[in-house]
């Protein structure tokens, strides 16, 4: 079957989120606010290596977990990152103690593999949600049914227990072909699309890599299950083999330049991309003022 | 760069806290400050706002409870800065860039026309008020600046212990710590020293780099020969699966 493309996303807080309660809650609102998702779409925050207050974390974190119990999101997913044993158990506590629908994953690398549900979900959920990510993220109630061997009835009640707690995304299709349910989850990686390949090509070749590419690789990466920053590598690799001849006369150029102590044209030629990005960050700034003014 | 007794360096625009920078937006500086549009902020420091900015957004880039200009606006709140009883500012604390800018500046002169507050409030409502492409561009400009300047010493410093242990995997960072996104750890490795030239290879990540940034690091450890192989490891070690590394004949 299709994969269901969900996107998926791992978010790192600055460091100034995590300063106070307040601090918190601005990133939570600016990062978080309440928009019904039409797609299914899943958020990790990353705060690995973070040492935050209970606090700060719960500010960050509970409000989320309320509104997509609440609906308020639709088709979002929470997941959080971290193998600080004390943050996992606050985290587990948090999301027990308010039944709140979140994914937890204790490492970065294939986090959406690793990541399990907790909250107010029962052991027999839990290899519910398992074994649908076992037999490919995506899967009807009546597929569902033969693998796990099942009256229909039954998969149809564990499935949509799932979806109407918060850890299943649930996609309608015809009554013929019967919904999806579907993990928040990297697709694993699969033969590429035709559409596939010509993302790739347009990196390889505009590497420049201007940040709408790099979107492109990230929503690649992603279909393909692989990081995106493991794609780009290898698009580097190949297309430093491939121009070789004028790489290194540019190599040449800017040899030139640090040898002579040129600051200004090494300045000069190492931000041809300020300008876009400059424009880039105020527009967003922007954007998201003029989006609270008119929520209010 | 040049550091002052509070311990912070001021490089050009900006002055660098342990986890964040401060700077001066540009219309601020030359509407309400009065300086030049290149003044850096160590000069800038000369006026007491900037000496109070400076004192009182080094350790937290916003205050906790502090009075806002306007309403609060999640990660657009704008705060008062007070220093005595004339002497008024207008912050931010820019998330995206881990920045905290000083954006207006008055003197308060309750029930006059052209009190701060009241200043503060027309460039707010005519969205005048936070940093603009301008300042951005300045400020990614400055940091590359800083990521160029101290990044080929730390390169050459690398290369160099490299030749005096060959077949050693070095491990070294190039960069400035602020912002530590900017900071690019690359390993090194002297396959093969004769006299003063050295076949060294590097593995980096190029997760944030575009070809100029490549081509950049490549030349900061190789400055003088054009030739350089791309290789699937490191001298024969694997590489992390988001890394490139490349083989260079080095003076060392």
């Amino acid at each position: 079957m299709a994969r269901v493309p969900t996107s998926i996303t791992p978010f790192r807080p600055t460091a100034g989120a995590f300063a106070d309660r307040k601090a918190a809650a601005t990133y939570r609102e600016a990062h978080f606010p309440p928009t019904v998702a039409e797609t299914p779409y899943a958020v990790f925050l990353n705060i690995e290596g973070q040492y935050a207050e209970t606090g700060v974390l719960q500010e960050m974190i509970l409000p989320v977990g309320q509104g997509i119990r609440a609906g308020t999101y639709q088709k979002f997913a929470l997941g959080v990152i971290t193998s600080d044993p004390s943050c996992i158990g606050f985290v587990s506590y948090l999301a027990k103690e308010n039944q709140i629908p979140l994914l937890l994953a204790d490492s970065v690398r294939d986090f959406s593999e690793r990541a399990h549900p907790i909250g107010d979900v029962t052991q027999s959920e839990i290899e519910t949600f398992e074994l649908v990510r076992r037999l490919g993220g995506n899967i009807t109630s009546a597929a569902f049914a033969a693998e796990a061997d099942l009256e229909p009835a039954a998969a149809s009640n564990r499935l949509s227990n799932l979806e109407r707690k918060g850890y299943l995304f649930r996609i309608s299709r015809s009554r013929r072909e019967g919904d999806v349910y579907a993990t928040p989850h990297i697709e694993s990686r699969t033969a590429s699309t035709e559409e596939d390949v010509l993302a790739v090509d347009s990196v390889q070749n505009d590497m420049q890599v201007p940040s709408d590419i790099r979107q492109s690789v990230a929503a690649l990466a992603a279909k393909q299950g692989v990081p995106a920053e493991e794609l780009l590598a290898q698009a580097w690799k190949d297309y430093f083999a491939q121009h070789a001849a004028e790489l290194r006369e540019e190599l040449g150029a800017v040899q030139a330049m640090i040898r002579s102590d040129d600051e200004e044209g090494l300045l000069t030629y190492t931000t041809t991309d300020v300008e876009s990005e400059a424009a880039k960050s105020v527009d967003g700034a922007r954007q998201r003022r003029q989006q609270r003014i008119s929520t209010l | 760069m040049n550091q002052a007794d509070d311990g912070l360096e001021c490089h050009r625009g900006g002055c660098l806290c342990p986890t964040h920078e401060l700077r001066i937006t540009r219309r601020c500086l030359t509407e309400d400050l009065g300086l030049a549009a290149d003044t850096s902020f160590a000069d800038a420091c000369h006026h007491p706002i900037v000496q109070a900015f400076r004192t009182r957004r080094r350790d937290q880039p916003y205050p906790s409870g502090g009075d806002t200009v306007g309403p609060w606006a999640g990660a657009d709140t704008l705060y008062t800065l007070r220093y005595t009883d004339d002497h008024r500012g207008v912050t931010w604390f820019d998330e995206e860039h881990d920045v905290a800018w000083l954006c207006a500046y008055g003197l308060h002169r309750s029930g006059d026309a052209d009190d701060a507050f009241q200043r503060f409030e027309q460039l707010l409502k005519a969205d005048d008020i936070y940093p603009d492409e301008s300042d951005i561009g300045s400020l990614l400009r400055d940091r590359r600046r800083r990521f160029n300047e101290v990044s080929r010493k730390q390169a050459k410093a690398a290369s160099a212990v490299a030749a005096h242990s060959p077949n050693t995997v070095i491990e070294c960072t190039l960069g400035h710590s602020l912002p530590p996104s900017q900071l690019l750890k690359v390993r090194v490795i002297a396959e093969e020293v004769s006299g003063d030239i050295a076949v060294i290879s590097i593995a980096f990540s190029p997760a944030r780099l575009n070809q100029q940034g490549i081509l950049f690091v490549i030349a900061c450890f190789a400055p003088d020969n054009v030739t350089y192989d791309v290789c699937d490891d490191l001298a024969g070690l694997p590489l992390s699966s988001d890394e490139i590394a490349f083989r260079l004949l080095a003076y060392v």
